[in-house]
């Protein structure tokens, strides 16, 4: 838990250099997801550390050399907001000075992600499906006893948190769709979505067992939705390169340009936030699921 | 209006930032954890609606307003839970709540002796 | 007379309310101090679960004055979020907590009527 609070304060740092976004993404992720996995493994792994079988006073000392030659490089840099700084150069005058009207949406760390960088941001989508494709090889969902209906591990005493999850739940959903499809005008979009759907899923396998949730969002289902959401980015690349257009070039997608670019941009959130959704709960199941004799 | 505004922004600014001071001491000072779940659960489940309504007060008409409602019930729905629920964990995992003559923790634990 | 008697208190008033924002601040990153004090010293683990719950909603309290304060944007959004998350993470924190206590392996099982 104490990671979450070094994660909040990087968020907070991330505010203050006007990264709402970023901020936004790494408050959901860090403080959220990451608490909520690290501690499934802890679990599965055990509190205390082996002790190391080698002395770990080489190792320091390489770190430390490498961490000096580090710093001493940054030494060199640009300071913060630095005009003359190679990054505020070449592309990003034109992103700030014609997004607006070639994109057309107030959000401009959206138009970029999605529009101007769009093939990056395919790359990252597909990055975490491979993650999630990864740990399912390893470790694989247990379809165990803890599946079958009714019979869940958490005890049935736990009435009112039970209450209050289920109350909540459906907020939280709302809120994620809020977030979703608000990733135009302010912060937002596809991956603090997608982050914030599983956390709802996430809420309600604690609080009920993996028995209800797999009847919720069956594992099964996981790996498919994930591949959708690369698939749906992909295919809008597609329906582009068949208007004759480059591959995810969105204003092969309407008659008007910038309609083309917003709806775009809307499919493609979309499918960044099933891929994510899909791929973080993917592997909360695989973790968790270990839980109960491994 | 606005007069009015601002001293009931600033009273209840004041009263939320009272209540937060005291139960950081409460977490501080109370010698059990069972007391300590007490009096911070308590104490920031006000402490946030009260300190939120002062910024509610001095913010203008707009979305914004609806979001901060909307932190308050999530505060005031999650926060009582949440100390619930590790009052109830810590009793699962053992712990006692101290009387006036033992400590508190497991292995002093009279009854299980 | 009256009128300039309402301007200066009505100006005295704005100036209130916004020491009383810093004055509330302060309050909050005191509390906060608190609780990362009860985070490291707390003799049990559930001492520090609590401590770090309670840094959590203060947090959410920090993100939303201060936000307002310094003038960022969206800043609510992201409390909003906090709280959220803050929540799920003490849950997943205590069911983890449950479970990996070697008595409870046996005795947990429950089967709903």
């Amino acid at each position: 838990m104490l990671f979450g609070i070094f994660s909040l304060m990087t968020a907070a740092l991330f505010m203050d250099l006007d990264a709402v976004d970023v901020a936004f993404t790494e408050a959901a992720v860090g403080a959220g997801v990451t608490t909520v996995l690290m501690l499934s493994c802890l679990h599965l792994t055990g509190r205390w550390e082996h002790q190391p079988s080698h002395n770990p006073l080489l190792p320091l000392i390489v770190v430390t050399v490498t961490g000096a030659a580090l710093i001493y490089g940054t030494l060199d840099a640009p300071s913060l907001g630095d005009p003359g700084a190679p990054v505020h150069q070449h592309v990003a005058p034109r992103y700030i000075q014609q997004g607006p009207a070639e994109v057309g949406m107030p959000n401009m760390v959206t138009a970029v992600l999605a529009s101007y960088r769009g093939y990056d941001t395919f790359g990252e989508t597909f990055v975490i499906f491979t993650a999630g494709i990864a740990v399912l090889m390893l470790l694989g969902i247990r379809e165990g006893p803890e599946s079958v209906p009714g019979h869940t591990t958490v005890g049935a005493q736990q009435i009112i948190l039970r209450v209050v999850v289920k109350l909540l739940i459906p907020l939280i959903l709302l809120y994620g769709l809020y977030v979703q499809f608000h990733g135009d005008f302010g912060a937002g979009g596809g991956f603090q979505a997608g982050v914030i759907f599983a956390t709802a899923f996430v809420l309600y396998d604690l609080a009920f067992g993996e028995g209800d949730t797999q009847r919720v969002v069956p594992a099964s289902w996981l790996p498919r939705l994930g591949a959708l959401g690369v698939l749906v980015y992909g295919g809008v690349g597609l329906a582009s390169l068949l208007a004759g257009k480059p591959f995810l070039d969105y204003s092969a997608l309407a008659n008007d340009p910038v309609a083309g670019q917003h709806l775009g941009v809307l499919i493609v959130e979309l499918g960044v936030g099933i891929t994510v959704f899909s791929i973080i709960l993917a592997i909360f199941y695989a973790l968790s699921g270990r839980r109960h004799g491994a | 209006m606005s007069l009015v505004l601002d001293l009931l922004s600033g009273l209840f600014l004041l009263l939320g930032g009272f209540l937060s001071i005291t139960g950081g001491v409460g977490l501080i000072r109370l010698p059990d954890f069972f007391s300590r779940v007490h009096a911070s659960g308590l104490n920031e489940t006000l402490a946030t609606p009260l300190l939120l309504i002062g910024l509610m007060l001095q913010m203008d008409w707009s979305l914004d307003l609806l979001k901060v409602l909307f932190i308050i019930a999530l505060v005031l729905a999650t926060s009582p839970t949440a100390a619930h629920a590790m009052a109830k964990a810590a009793l699962h995992g053992g712990l006692r709540p101290r009387a006036a003559d033992d400590t508190g923790r497991p292995e002093d634990d009279p009854s299980k002796a | 007379m009256s009128c300039a008697k309402a301007r200066w208190s009505g100006a005295s008033a704005v100036w209130a309310s916004d020491h009383m924002l810093t004055a509330a601040i302060l309050a909050v990153l005191l509390t906060m101090m608190m609780a990362l004090a009860r985070a490291v010293i707390g003799p049990t683990e559930y001492d520090r679960m609590l401590a770090a719950n309670s840094f959590g909603t203060k947090t959410v309290l920090l993100i939303a004055l201060g936000g307002h304060a310094l003038g960022w944007h969206s800043h609510l959004d992201i409390a909003l979020l906090y709280a959220m998350v803050n929540f799920v993470g003490s849950i997943a924190v205590m069911r983890f907590f449950e479970y990996s206590r070697p008595q409870d392996e046996t005795g947990e099982t429950e089967r709903n009527a």
